[in-house]
């Protein structure tokens, strides 16, 4: 009954944070220049590498939004969407410690912002609950109405 | 769980092994697919036309590391006169005075707007004196308008020359639209460049075709590349100069100035 309903709960998280990945990752997807200057503001990362940063970030987000709003590889998706987050608040928090003044960038944009120290502590404790979600699906392992289910055969069978 | 006595698990466990590789392998070409298509669509740092790189140009760029051009010699702008400088700037004043401020700001920009009110006099006064090299770094950052009013100021700094081009660029932060629009149109912007003294026929075609389109992304990335992420910021001498409002950021660019 429990493991029923951790199920539901678990179709309703992928729901949610596929969804964010989704909205994120498109709104960031017109203007690949600005994402890459996003990401570029953070000053953490290496020149070389910036550029494709910001020109990957975007799809990835809205693969693994799609991935887990359908339920597909969905224990590996939650991984990584979890690592992002870590990544994603290590960013924030730095930039925030340096005392930059910028945009996280986190739904398209970038760059400065005037109330940017203001918006660190509420973007910090968003992306630390969708860190939490993603934690609880790699930990449920199954959730309804998901492709997982029609293309793997459960590997214990027997255990009716 | 790892442990399976069911005769069929191996058979299933390779075949869940076999899918699950698939799948990663197809969400990893998609990826791939997005990236490429993504980094296509970036044109940053695609060779550009450049104001003052014109045959016709008025605007002959200086170096602002090496003397400026000796009056005598020709079409070269007397030392002094605005003119295209370090690819994305309009210079005023002489390239070798001890202190160089550079202004990066954008058309639409309020904040730059009210910089420039309360700053344009005393920082041009500076320049005509001979105590600051005043470089204005105008750069696309806010919206469809900052990248356009950029491209007509490109189109008349190429044309029309600097001392134009400065006015333009005065005029169009007088003129600034509010950030919600409404936007001038190309028809606008080029009467607002004939105001500032451009010839019509010089500057309609660019401003029009987004003659400076490439010129506008790039220098967006140049920008970026040097650290300035708000408008307006204010290097002096190639450092940052911070204030909580603008009239601080007026006076501490002032006293960098002094003390430079």
């Amino acid at each position: 009954m429990l493991r029923h309903m951790v199920a539901w709960f678990a179709l309703g998280a992928r729901l949610l944070v596929g969804v964010v990945w989704i909205v994120a990752g498109a709104l960031k997807l017109p203007d690949p220049a600005a994402s890459v200057r996003a990401v570029r503001a953070y000053d953490l990362l290496p020149e070389s590498v910036v550029p494709v940063t910001g020109h990957v970030l975007p799809v990835v987000e809205i693969v693994i939004g799609l991935a887990l709003v359908l339920g597909l590889m969905t224990r590996l998706m939650a991984v990584v969407s979890g690592l992002l987050f870590v990544a994603f608040i290590i960013g924030i928090a730095s930039a925030w410690a340096r005392g930059m003044q910028i945009e996280c960038g986190c739904f398209g944009g970038g760059g400065y912002s005037t109330d940017a120290t203001g918006d660190y502590p509420w973007e910090i404790a968003r992306d630390t609950g969708l860190l939490l979600v993603s934690g609880f699906l790699v930990w449920c392992r199954r959730s309804r109405l998901a492709l997982d289910n029609l293309l793997f055969v459960p590997r214990f069978v027997h255990d009716r | 769980m790892s442990t399976n006595n069911s005769p069929q698990a191996p058979r299933s466990t390779r075949r869940n092994a076999l899918v699950g590789v698939g799948v990663v392998l197809l969400l990893v070409v998609a990826i791939g697919i997005g990236y490429a298509i993504q980094s296509s669509r970036d044109t940053t740092g695609d060779a550009a036309k450049n104001p003052g790189e014109s045959s016709s140009s008025a605007a002959r760029p200086t170096d602002s590391s090496s003397p400026s051009g000796d009056p005598s010699n020709g079409g070269e702008p007397a030392k002094g006169t605005p003119a295209a400088t370090d690819t994305y700037g309009l210079g005023v004043g002489d390239p070798d005075a001890p202190v160089k401020v550079e202004v990066f700001e954008d058309f639409q920009c309020p904040f730059c707007m009210q910089f420039e009110e309360a700053s344009r006099d005393q920082l041009q006064q500076v320049a005509a004196d001979g105590d600051a090299y005043l470089v204005y770094r105008p750069f696309a950052f806010l919206n469809d308008y900052s990248g356009r009013a950029l491209n007509a100021f490109g189109v008349v700094l190429d044309a029309s020359g600097g001392e134009v081009a400065l006015k333009f660029h005065d005029l169009l932060f007088e003129n600034q639209p509010s950030e919600s629009g409404p936007w001038p149109s190309e028809d606008d912007l080029v009467a607002l460049a004939v105001r500032a003294g451009a010839e019509e026929r010089d500057v309609r075609r660019g401003i029009e075709k987004l003659e400076f389109g490439q010129w506008v992304v790039n220098g967006a990335e140049d920008a970026s590349k040097r650290g300035v992420n708000q408008t307006p910021t204010i290097f002096v001498d190639g450092r940052s100069v911070s204030g909580n409002s603008i009239d601080e950021l007026v006076q501490n660019t002032l006293s960098a100035i002094d003390n430079g």
